[in-house]
């Protein structure tokens, strides 16, 4: 009966309608560098990726418009009749309601877009390099070229005149009526600073103004301006200076504010709120953020209603009307340049993490009883920790992504519902290392000096900060979670620990893309010594390189369909590089610990971006072939070349010299490697293997395809094993399960991940497993962040939604009794035959 | 035309070599450099290859060991192999084994060396030793060199499988490719109900009388 509790094991799994139900996806558009209210509560935003957007009252995208290309930074402006941008050459305008192109024409090198009147229509003023291109807004079509000497902005318009500032600070003032050209000569020497519609050079005392489209000279006695507001100069003493006919006035004292970038309406910080003051002397207060304002835009109504948004340093940006909040879009995911993965800890984790900080705190005779007594307290009450939603779930799904943004702000995401939990401002990242499930380290570097924060994950406060005086280039973490170790790679290479670790040394290889050298060094007790060096040929540049991300080998042999174990050559030292040299490819894999070279493998015909993927024994490589003009991927695998053809030749090896899938990387053992290359569709962004807990499940490829699609790729379609249909001999490594190969890899659009959502912007991926080995945690990410569970083997640890609970337990049941009966019997049996002999 | 169709393909499959820039062939002389500490170098002997020039073709390998004082080796530590990429200066191409596993192999070692085809310079030395065993002495004196190029391997280009001949359809129909069986099985019918019905008296007559 024993026997039948010693097979009782946990085994985690959930119900078919849980799965998919968790994906999630944040939709950005990027730092926003002009925003604008329109009808119905809607705004439209431009950011500087590119992205042109309607944002809805709730704070959602109405609809969203790549202008040309992601990352290139676009030209904007806008009024009643459409939107207009400018971006990579293309000149186009946008409908406001769908955002649908009426037209759209080709003009080389645009500095500036302008609405202007000309009559009683409107037309747009394109400053070019060395020309004004007048254009109507109705068909596109130009109507008007005039030729400048180097332009440089157009600064204000003023009735039927339109300003515009030379390089030499000349202002050249254009009539839109007979397009005559008036040359002022206004700066010289000094700066020019223009507000809305008038412009000042300052000298010492005096200044030249331009002013109601007049040029004059006047007393200047305000001080160095520091800013505009609108039609105004905020001048030394933070004095709001407006410029009359002959003379400047103070008009009032501002403080410290940020300017509106489109009214007369300015904000003041203080750490209890955020007022917004107009110049009507009306003014609203909002909640403060810890986070500093980057830039605001204000309106009122008729109603004195206030209307605006604030651009936050971390890029998020707020709408508010009144002292309403409407929405907040946080744009700094928009940005995203890296991401960690960190484990939460569980309910009972962090109550013993709180039991002994507490303890660390608290260790005096009394604060120990008090202690015992709220112990036993807790387990008569059993009182609820307050940690539900930052605490590990039963698949460890939930986990706490640390989204690094370029607006040098981390983000803690909770990766089960996307909501931001903790925000940091982080300069100069390197990498986030996690310590323990509460605990991780934030190593900066500025230079000269490297930042390590201690943090506490869950509560994102730092618990301690050390600086070291080293420029640090690099982080090094090895280990597992009982005996981790960090080192500070500093630009000599030379290695600082900062986490101890057990182990006496250390490997590690430096690749030098600049003279194409790739060195390996042991690290022992402080020193370091050079294990192994090689430079690449000549003219060959380094452009990737991947380290094999073999985690878990749960399969280190293939049983064949011919009762053969062929053994995997998974080493988890291994890396690959590739190198370049014209249209010439060359892929290395290096063992790091000996500095054997593997393999190397050449290709001819190559351009592109070149994206590798390794994984225990595969190694995929994806590129451009210029000769048949498409898109390839060549498959390698790597395996031992000893074979053991039957369970005597896998006694014999064990008791010879261990088991066949033993190894060390000091010896590079025999190896015979298959290739395979395949013709794949799509040019694609990134590419990454899924990983799992326990690597029993196969994993996939996942893809981020140029389309900004994710698609999952089952390896089987690459195996280089797979046979040629001509050819009939049988090799020792055949795998019959194996089909038959064809070049092009079928096509499935069921294997597309993110279903219908469209994904805009997303160039990166990263995967992390979880604790239902079934199931692996994909995220792309960069512009939008998509986050989706995938099973690579289907939902074999799944429950289907007609699993009889009842039935397994009357099966357990019976087959107990069973056991208890048959004992009985054959007790009874032997008593018989005993007492009979 | 499955002739023309092969000829097609196999001339596709050559154009894949590129066999511009094929030099002629030579012998390049490498000065083999070694350490017992990894600091202090000296010259151990000469790798001699012969390029050829078909890049194609691999190159051939000799190496000759001058000096080597066994008494110098340090078990605890490594041992050391390097050659400089260009005449003793410059960056030098190294490997190391442990000096153990060198004792323990009694002295012999492979050293495989990968080539530049383009100018016969070594890019890579991967050190090994014969024997996995460590040992702290070893009876034999000389060192015993084993010497190889590792190959670089051509991608394998996508390979496409002729066309098979389609088989031609057999179009006919069913009644024109088995009349003979109806015909057969129409007859049988036929002349089974021409015969006349058994009489039921005679159906009785396998009974026997009581």
């Amino acid at each position: 009966m024993f026997r039948f509790f010693l097979l009782v094991a946990l085994a985690a799994s959930i119900y078919q309608d849980q799965i998919g139900t968790y994906d999630w996806h944040k939709v950005h558009i990027g730092k926003v560098i002009e925003i604008h209210a329109t009808t119905g509560g809607k705004s439209i935003a431009i950011s500087d990726r590119g992205i042109l957007a309607m944002i809805k009252p709730s704070g959602e995208l109405e609809w969203r418009r790549v202008v040309s290309s992601i990352d290139t930074y676009p030209l904007f402006t806008m009024s009643l009749s459409g939107i207009f941008t400018y971006s990579s050459g293309v000149l186009t305008m946008w409908t406001i309601q769908e955002g649908q192109i009426v037209w759209s024409l080709y003009i080389p090198e645009v500095l500036q877009l302008v609405l202007i009147t000309q009559g009683i229509s409107e037309v747009l003023a394109v400053l070019t390099e060395n020309t004004i291109e007048i254009i109507s807004i109705q068909e596109g079509e130009l109507m008007k070229k005039i030729y400048l000497v180097k332009p440089e902005k157009i600064v204000f318009k003023y009735k039927d005149s339109i300003f515009v500032m030379d390089k030499k600070k000349n202002i050249l003032k254009i009539n839109s009526k007979n397009w005559d050209i008036e040359k002022i000569d206004f700066g010289e020497d000094n700066e020019v600073i223009c507000a809305k519609d008038s412009c000042v050079a300052i000298n010492e005392k005096k200044a030249k103004v331009i002013n109601n489209g007049e040029i004059k000279d006047i007393n200047w006695e305000v001080g160095k301006i520091q800013g505009v507001l609108d039609k105004f100069y905020v001048c030394e003493g933070e004095n709001l200076v407006e410029i009359l006919e002959e003379e400047v006035k103070i008009i009032k004292q501002i403080g410290k504010h940020v300017p509106s970038e489109n009214s007369q309406m300015w904000l003041v910080e203080s750490s209890s709120s955020l007022t917004i003051y107009s110049l009507e002397a009306s003014s609203i207060s909002l909640p403060s953020s810890s986070i500093p304002v980057l830039k605001f835009w204000g309106y009122t109504n008729s109603k004195g209603e206030f209307l605006g948004y604030i651009l936050y340093e971390d890029y998020s940006i707020l709408c508010f009307r009144n002292t309403l909040i409407r929405w907040i879009r946080e744009e700094g995911l928009g940005h995203t340049s890296s991401l960690y993965f960190l484990e939460l800890p569980s309910r009972e984790m962090h109550a013993h993490n709180q039991y002994f900080a507490y303890i660390k705190d608290h260790n005096t005779w009394s604060d120990v009883l008090t202690n015992f007594f709220l112990r036993i307290e807790s387990q008569i009450n059993h009182r609820n920790i307050e940690l539900e939603a930052l605490e590990k779930d039963s698949f460890a799904f939930k986990k706490l992504i640390i989204a690094v943004s370029k607006s040098e702000y981390i983000f803690a995401i909770q990766s089960l519902n996307s909501q931001i939990f903790w925000r940091l401002k982080v300069k100069n990242l390197i990498k986030v290392v996690q310590l323990s499930h509460e605990e991780a380290i934030l190593i900066e570097n500025d230079g000269d000096k490297t930042k390590l924060t201690y943090l506490d994950i869950i509560l994102g406060k730092k618990i301690k900060e050390q600086i070291y005086d080293i420029e640090t280039v690099d982080v090094l973490q090895i280990g597992n979670e009982e005996d981790s170790a960090v080192y500070l790679v500093d630009k000599d290479f030379k290695l600082l620990p900062v986490v101890k670790h057990s182990g006496p040394e250390l490997f590690f290889y430096i690749i030098n893309s600049k003279n194409g050298s790739i060195e390996g060094l042991k690290h022992n007790n402080g020193i370091n010594s050079k294990v192994w060096a090689m430079k690449l040929g000549t003219g060959e540049k380094i452009l990737t390189y991947i380290t094999n991300k073999a985690g878990n080998i749960h399969q280190p042999a293939i049983a064949t369909g011919t009762s053969r174990l062929v053994y995997k050559y998974a080493d988890e030292n291994l890396f690959a590089v590739a190198s370049q040299k014209g249209q010439e490819l060359f892929v290395y894999v290096i063992n790091a610990i000996s500095g054997h070279v593997i393999y190397r493998l050449h290709q001819d015909q190559v351009s592109g971006s070149i994206h590798l993927a390794f994984h225990e024994q595969k190694l995929y490589i994806h590129y451009w072939n210029i000769k048949y003009e498409r898109y390839e991927i060549i498959s390698a695998e790597f395996f031992k070349s000893n074979v053991d053809d039957s369970a005597s030749d896998v006694l014999q090896s064990y008791y010879s010299g261990g088991f066949s899938t033993d190894y060390s990387s000091k010896f590079t053992p025999e190896v015979t490697v298959f290739t395979q290359t395949y013709v794949f569709p799509y040019g694609i962004k990134d590419m990454k293997f899924t990983t799992t807990l326990q690597g029993i499940t196969k994993p996939s490829l996942v893809m981020i395809l140029e389309s900004n699609q994710i698609y999952l790729l089952d390896s089987a379609f690459l195996s280089p094993r797979r046979k040629l249909e001509d050819n009939h001999e049988e090799g020792l490594f055949d795998d019959p399960t194996l089909p038959i190969y064809k070049p092009n890899i079928p096509w499935s659009s069921i294997n597309i991940a993110n279903y219908f959502i469209e994904l805009e912007g997303i160039s990166k991926l990263a995967t992390t497993e979880t604790w239902l080995e079934s199931t692996s945690v994909v995220i792309a990410y960069d512009l939008d962040m998509f986050l989706i569970r995938v099973m690579p083997e289907k939902s074999f640890d799944v429950l289907s939604e007609d699993f009889s609970k009842s039935a397994i337990v009357l099966t357990i049941g019976g087959l107990a009794l069973l056991n208890i009966l048959v004992q009985l019997w054959f007790s009874s049996k032997c008593a018989k035959e005993n007492f009979n002999t | 035309m499955i002739r023309v169709l092969l000829c097609l393909a196999l001339t596709t499959a050559q154009d894949d070599f590129d066999l511009s820039g094929s030099t002629g062939s030579g012998k390049i002389a490498h000065k083999l450099f070694h350490s017992y500490d990894g600091v202090n170098w000296e010259v151990r002997g000469t790798i001699q290859l012969s390029i050829f020039g078909d890049k194609r073709r691999k190159p051939l390998i000799s190496v000759k060991n001058t000096k080597f004082e066994k008494e110098k080796l340090n078990f605890k530590g490594n041992y050391y192999i390097g050659v400089y990429t260009e005449e003793e200066s410059g960056f030098m191409i190294q490997s190391s084994t442990e000096t153990c596993y060198l004792i323990g192999s009694d002295l012999q070692d492979i050293i495989s060396v990968l080539v530049d085809s383009e100018t016969g310079g070594i890019t890579a030395l991967n050190y090994k030793t014969e024997g996995k065993m460590c040992e702290r002495t070893t009876t034999a004196q000389k060192m015993q060199t084993m010497a190889e190029v590792i190959s670089t391997r051509e991608a394998l280009k996508p390979y496409f499988a002729l066309p098979k001949p389609e088989i031609e359809q057999d179009n006919t129909s069913f009644l024109r490719k088995y009349w003979w069986a109806i015909a057969i099985g129409l007859f049988l019918f036929m002349s089974s109900a021409a015969s006349p019905p058994p009489q039921q008296g005679a159906a009785a007559a396998p009974q026997r009388a009581s």
